[in-house]
Parts: structure tokens; sequence; C-alpha cells
């Protein structure tokens, strides 16, 4: 049986041109073209590649829908086990492209593979779903990629379940598993430590990972007729506790009405939180979660304009990431709507 | 959470006794409270140190709201700092 | 200061009319272990079983893990400071261990509570009970399941209060853990170790070791005298700096006291010391302070502590997770800002489809990390024929258990210091 392979690239790598052609529409080639010859001397026998699809980076770019309609064209008649796409290197329009053809093919569901440089946009942007070859800025490296791209496509075609992306060579996706290794962890401290001290290589087991970052949200103009919210996590509930709201691993929030209240009054509140010791706020002050008390001396003095009538509560102590953007999503379209214009959170 | 109400548009302030986990997690305006057991006051101050201090904190946390940041950043009651 | 460490390995263990180590089969008189227990007048009941590797079995009510240790020659008494135990130094002379073997303490709180409530789902939520060790199937995954275990089952008056439960019950099994440790103290040890930390090579890297261990202060104040102790204290401190010898004669203990005695951090660093570094100290962290401006002290402490040790690395680990976690990147910053080299040995957080990261907190200081998982168990708890643990066993012990969500709050591997091999990786 034979592993048919259909390779993408560019106006460049296939061969037309340079800039000057980037606008070049897609264009499909029986058998390989340019890498894609080295790239069939590199597969498993007997793969082959069948087909090779030239985009210019441009007209990809400028026109994605009618280019991924005609890659769609190609991958119905051609019918591939596998999609490789690039090496991109460090362009970005190029990085893009195949990142969309990759994503195209795994929608029809058909195995990719691409390469590219760790901070091509092409990458950055569809981690998680790409099955992608880190390459250095340019092409120097062409043969060693080629080569791992010929065995991860294999691998592919072959269905085996793939190692990780250490052990395999490709980029991680910001998925992780849970793996045995071959020394107990100590030794392998010790080891890395070893290392680092004498300069040698080392592989961190953990990706220390940003966040995703959210663009500040514009500052208030007019704090006087702005409608405030207050929201916590400090697990505050009326005494009693009369929604049962969780300890740990909360998933719902609930809501408290303060309307009628200028301060919040000791021995009335309780926190729930079993992530800290919550005896100062149930025997002293509840205001410590939950600061009305000065929130209503502002108001009065019309620092701000409101205070929306209840408060949001939820516990946050172990609480899914997934868990807390909902509810936050939540508390957000439900402020919005009341034309509350800024929130204080306190948090644990 | 604060960060899914700031994506929608609304501006907040985070009052946290760790500074560090929200402003490491992407929170934009971020206040820093006295003790994970107390975040706005402090039980061993006299009933009106305490309220002074809990005013001091939301006073900054109002201000911080009234403040353009271009990324996350630390505003701290006690020098009416912003870093 | 040097420490001979004697291994009597015990390959088979059973009762019998007195105790007794020979050629590795230990021999228990059982009476006399329970007679030891009810000497506190605080213990309300006590049995005692043995727990084979391989069994059907699931201890449960699991509170802590001894490992008899005794000292021959050397000031001093194993498990210093905990239980009214003297604080004299420990760390010289001579120590025999019994090994391959633990004293298990199980105390029965006295509430009834099934081991999973009914209303939880049982594949993602975590929330509940993990003091338990499975003998064998897919959850024999703490140490403890390769262990010969002596479960002694404790009940105290119910009049007693926290601490004075603790004193009770853990007093109790390290009087029984002496009473075995004794039972190898005039032997000759088939298998010795000397650990003689002093020579220095200068042309060798000198590093230490930085464990952040939790204090449960916030919960029962500084004078408690339950949770994990340094020479019996628990309060919020400054950093104790321990030879890793103390470490062996059991300086830090409780909560849980077998991974610390036989912690593999130390016993590695020891044995590679003079060989590819220097092991220079342990510099405890007492951890979970509740304001970050003590955290970052805390830390800072610990790097400066570390320099003018003389050290060049540092391998820092924690022993629980959460927010806390932001004491352990302010230990590595800290480190780091010093010039000191770090490796992080850690847990890691479930990262929920991509939703979450690995780390809390993610400060770029954390260049060089090791993952002991997330403290998963993906496959269930297999059926038992036998609980051990306690008087009054909820039926729902011997069920299946569902598997475990690594996520904050899986506190059933605690693998805090590298023994196993169970780890993650990027896909």
């Amino acid at each position: 049986m034979s592993a048919t392979v259909l390779h993408y690239l560019n106006q460049f790598f296939g061969g037309i041109g340079g800039e000057e052609v980037a606008d070049l529409p897609i264009q499909v080639r029986d058998g390989p073209v340019g890498p894609g010859r080295l790239l069939q001397r590199k597969l498993g026998p007997p793969g082959e590649v069948v087909a090779t699809i030239i985009g210019g980076d441009n007209y990809v770019a400028e026109n994605r829908d009618r280019a991924l309609e005609m890659v769609r064209e190609a991958l119905n008649h051609y019918q591939p086990d596998v999609v490789v796409a690039g090496p991109a290197f460090d362009a970005g329009r190029y990085g893009l492209a195949c990142a969309e053809v990759c994503l195209l093919a795994q929608e029809q569901g058909i195995s990719a593979v691409t390469a590219m440089y760790p901070e091509n946009p092409g990458f950055t942007t569809n981690r998680r779903h790409l099955l992608c070859v880190p390459t250095g800025r340019s092409a120097t490296d062409m043969a060693q990629i080629v080569d791992r791209l010929a065995s991860l496509a294999d691998k592919l075609v072959a269905h085996e379940e793939l190692g990780s992306a250490e052990e395999e060579g490709y980029l991680p996706r910001g998925i992780r598993r849970s793996v045995v290794r071959a020394k107990p962890g100590a030794e392998r401290a010790v080891d890395m430590l070893v290392a680092r001290l004498s300069g040698q290589p080392f592989v961190s087991e953990i990706p220390v990972v940003a966040y995703d970052h959210v663009p500040p949200a514009h500052p208030v103009v007019n704090l006087a007729s702005t409608r405030l919210a207050i929201v916590t996590s400090g697990g505050l509930v009326p005494r009693g506790n009369p929604d049962h709201l969780v300890s740990a691993f909360a998933q719902l929030f609930f809501r408290y009405s303060i309307a009628d209240q200028s301060a919040l009054v000791a021995g009335d509140w309780e926190s729930i939180h079993g992530g800290y010791s919550t005896r100062a706020v149930n025997t002293k002050n509840p205001n410590f979660v939950v600061p009305l008390d000065v929130v209503r001396e502002f108001e009065t003095q019309d620092v701000f304009a409101s205070l929306y009538p209840e408060y949001f509560v939820t516990v946050g102590n172990g609480t899914a990431v997934s868990d807390a953007k909902r509810m936050g999503a939540t508390i957000a379209t439900e402020l919005l709507a009341a034309k509350v214009g800024a929130a204080l959170f306190v948090a644990t | 959470m604060a960060k899914e109400l700031e994506r929608r548009g609304l501006p907040v302030a985070l009052i946290s006794a760790i500074p560090m986990i929200p402003l490491g997690a992407g929170a934009n305006r971020v206040v820093r409270g006295v003790r994970v057991e107390h975040v706005c006051g402090d039980p061993g101050l006299s009933t009106e140190a305490d309220r002074a201090l809990r005013r001091q904190i939301v006073g900054t946390a109002l201000k911080a709201l009234q403040t353009p940041v271009e990324g996350p950043t630390l505003f701290d009651p006690a020098n009416g700092s912003v870093s | 200061m040097k420490l001979d460490l004697g291994t009597f390995p015990v390959r088979e263990v059973a009762f019998g009319g007195q105790t007794r180590w020979a050629d590795g089969y230990l021999e228990i008189d059982r009476d006399h272990v329970r007679g030891l227990a009810v000497a506190d007048q605080n213990i309300a009941y006590v049995d005692v079983d043995l727990a084979l590797p391989g069994e059907a079995t699931r201890i449960v009510n699991f509170v802590d893990a001894i490992e008899p240790r005794i000292k021959v020659t050397g000031e001093g008494q194993t498990y210093p400071g905990v239980c009214g135990r003297p604080v004299t130094p420990v760390g010289r002379g001579r120590t025999h261990r019994l090994g391959g073997f633990a004293v298990i303490e199980c105390v029965d709180g006295g509430r009834p509570r099934p081991p999973v409530a009914p209303d939880q789902d049982p594949t993602t939520n975590i929330a509940r009970r993990q003091d338990f060790i499975d003998m064998s199937g897919a959850g024999a995954v703490r140490p403890y399941a390769s262990l010969r275990n002596l479960v002694v089952s404790l009940e105290v008056r119910p009049e007693v209060g926290a601490e004075d439960r603790h004193l009770a019950t853990h007093g109790a099994v390290l009087r029984i853990a002496d009473y075995l440790a004794s039972a190898v103290a005039a032997l000759e040890p088939p298998v010795i170790e000397t650990f003689d930390l002093s020579a220095r090579n200068p042309s060798l890297p000198s590093v230490v070791f930085i464990p952040l261990l939790s204090s449960h202060e916030f919960w029962g104040g500084p004078d408690s005298k339950v949770g994990t102790a340094v020479y019996g204290q628990t309060r919020l401190s400054a950093p104790w700096i321990l030879h890793p010898a103390e470490m062996m004669d059991g300086a830090a203990s409780q909560g849980t006291s077998w991974p610390l005695i036989n912690n593999p951090l130390v016993m590695e660093l020891a044995r590679r010391h003079g060989k590819d570094l220097n092991f220079l100290a342990t510099i405890i962290h007492r951890s979970n302070w509740g304001g970050q401006s003590e955290m970052e002290l805390a830390a800072h402490r610990d790097a400066q502590a570390a320099v003018l040790l003389g050290a060049q690395g540092a391998i820092i680990t924690t022993n629980i997770r959460g927010r806390r976690f932001v004491e352990v990147a302010a230990t590595v910053k800290a480190c780091e800002a010093e010039g000191i080299k770090t490796v992080l040995l850690t847990e890691e957080e479930d990262t929920e489809d991509g939703n979450a990261t690995p780390l809390l907190i993610n400060d770029p200081a954390i260049v060089a990390a090791v993952s002991t998982g997330t403290g998963e168990v993906s496959a269930p708890f297999s059926a038992v024929q036998r609980v051990l643990g306690g008087r009054e066993i909820d039926l729902g012990w011997y069920a299946e258990l569902p598997p475990l969500a690594g996520r904050y709050g899986a506190h059933h591997i605690q693998d805090h210091y590298g023994l196993g091999r169970q780890s993650c990786a990027d896909f």
C-alpha cells in the first residue's frame, strides 16, 4: 500500500519566484516539487508525494476562502493519507498559509504536519491544533527538518500513537499528559542540577507558559457618574450558608443583597472558604472580605454614583480555570446589562 | 474571573493579599491587600485604624479604576505608588 | 559529623510470641504492641494488623507512616522534638533502621464518612477522602504499597481535643516504632552506609536542598504539635538549616514522616557527595505564610543562607499545592537572583485541556523543573477484600473507588521528593 502525501509549498519553495510572484493563485502539480523531492526520498517506502500545491503568500492571505476552496478540491481529488505543509521557517504569511492548509486537512479527517520557526504566527496562533516541527529562522537546516517531517508523516499514516513532543521532536501544543520516565524524579533532579552547573544542556520538564493577556479595559472617565459592583472569591455568605456554597472546587457563584445595608454586621455573615483561616472574618469583621462599610462611605460622598444592590461570591480554592472563566463571563453579562461601569474584586 | 469582566470592557480593581498571583495571571489593575485572612483590613488595629486602612485600600482601588494602564499593574495603598 | 546508617531489611513479617529480627524475617509480639498503645490513657481502642504488598487490602483513616529507626551510638533520639522527645541534636554516630517496613498510624475521627459522597461526580470531582493506602491494584501508587506495614488502628476517648489526640496517637506509634527498632539495636546490620559530608572538593559544585514544608500554624497556632515539624517545631519561622544526616535521623517528621526520613533527594545528594557535587546542607523553608511580604522575606532568607553557606546550586521542593506555590516561585527567583542555579522538583496542575497552565505561577526564573506528575490516578482503585484502619469500617471502603483527577486537591500520591517515575510531558 502506497502512503500518499500531498505537499504544500509557497511560490518561492515551489521554484516559481520570489516576492514578485507572491500573488500567484493556487497551482497544483503532480508529484513532488523542490524540497518535496527530498521529502519523498525520506519517506519510508513506499511513501510517495503524489501532488504539490503551490500558493502565492499574498494570494492566500488576501483570498483565503477561494484559496482554501482550491486546496479542498485538491484534497478531494488526490485523497492523500497525509498532508505536509512547508517548512515555512520564519516566513509569517507562508506559516499562516501552512497552518490553514493543515487545519483544513484535519477538518476533512486527513492527518497533517508542518514545520516552522516557533515564533512564526502561523504556529503561535494555532498551537493547540497543529503538529509542527520546530525550525530555525532560515532554511539552513532543511535536510534535518524534512527528515523529521517524513518520520512524523510515516507515523501519522501508520496511525501510530505519537510520543511526547520532546521524544518525537515536535512543538508542544499545550496538551500535557501523564507519562512514566526512565529514572525516579530525585535522580532526574540531581542530574539536571549537575548538568546546569557544568554548563551541559538540559531540558526542563515543565514549560513556563504565560497566561493569556487581556487588554486592559479603559479606565473610568467619570467615577462620580459610574455604577459600581462588588465581586469576591473569598467565600463570604450569609451565616448558615443558605445556598450551600462549597468550600473548594466551586463551580457556582451566588449573589446576596446588600441593598439596605451601610456595612456588613459581624455575626450575620461567615466565610466558608476552605483555603484560609476564617476566624477573623467570622468573629470580627466580614467587611475584611466585602468592604461594604467604606464603600458606602465613598458612595455617600458621591465619589461614585451607586452600588449594585447585590454582591457576587464564589470560592477561589482549587477552582478550575474553565469554571472561573464561565462564572466571570456570566457575571459580566449581567453587570453590563445593568449598566454597571466598574467592579471591585476582592480575591483570596 | 476578573479577566473575564475586563475582557467585556468592564474595568476591574482586584484586591489581593498575594498580588503575584493575579499579576502573573494577567489581571491588569491589582491592589495590594493585607493578609489572606483579612484582605481589606487588620483585626490587630483599633476599630478606627482598621477602618482607615480599609478606606485607604478601597480608595486605592477606586483610583486604580480611573488610571490608564498598559498591562498588569500593582497599586500599593501603603505609599500611593504604582508599579 | 559522620553517620553510619545500618539497614535491617524486612522481607517477611508475622506475629509471634516475641519480637525479633533474623535474616530478613521480623517477628512481632502483637500483645506487647497493643500494650504500648494503651499505656496512654487517652487511647480508647487499638488494634494491630499486618498489610503486605500485593494483598487486596485497603488501609483507611491513614494519618502517618513511621519507619522504625533507633540511635545505637551518638547523642539524641530519632524523631527528635515531637511528642515530648528530646531536642538533642541528632545525625551523628550510628542509627539502625528496619528497611522495607513501616508502622502505619490510623486514627478514626469517630464521624463515619463514606469514601466518596454519593452526589459527587466520580470522575472529575476530587473533593473526597484520600486518606487510604491500597496494597495492590492500579491504586497501589503510594510508596507504602511496596512496604510491609504494621497497621495500628487507634481511637481516642471522645472528649480528647485535637492536640491531645495527636500526642496520644502519634506518641503510641512512636513507642511501637522504637520498640520494633530496638529489636535490631544490638545486632550487626547486613548493610551499612556511612555518610560523612565533611570533606569538600573545591573542583565540584556545592549544592543545597531547600524543601518548603507547610506549617500548620494558621489552623492550630504557633505552639501546635500537629503537622510537619522540625525538631518538634511546627510554627511559621525563619528557615531551619540542617545537616543532611539530621534528616536521616528524623529531624523533620510528621505529616508524613516516612518520605521525610527516606527523602530520595537527601539520599541521592548525600550519595553523590564527593562524586559530582558537594552536598552542603538542607535549608528547610517553613511555608504557608498569609501575605506576600512574608513569602518574599522567607524566600530571600533561603537564598541568603545558601549564599553564605557557599552554594552554587539548589534543589527546591514543596509539600503543598495552591497559592503557596507563590513561595516556591519566590524562592526560585531569589536564588537565581543571587546567582544560585536552581532545579525545581514539583507536582503540577491539570492543564484543563489547555485552559490552565501546569504551574500556578509562571515566573521565567523557573528554567529547570522536574515534574512528579499531577497526582492523578487514572484507573479505578480496585475493590478489596480486607479493610484495615478502624473498628467500624464503612462498607463503601470495600468497593471499587473512582479514579482521581490530577487537580489541586489530589493528594493521594504526594510525590514531593521524586520517589517515583511518574511525570508529565507535552504532547
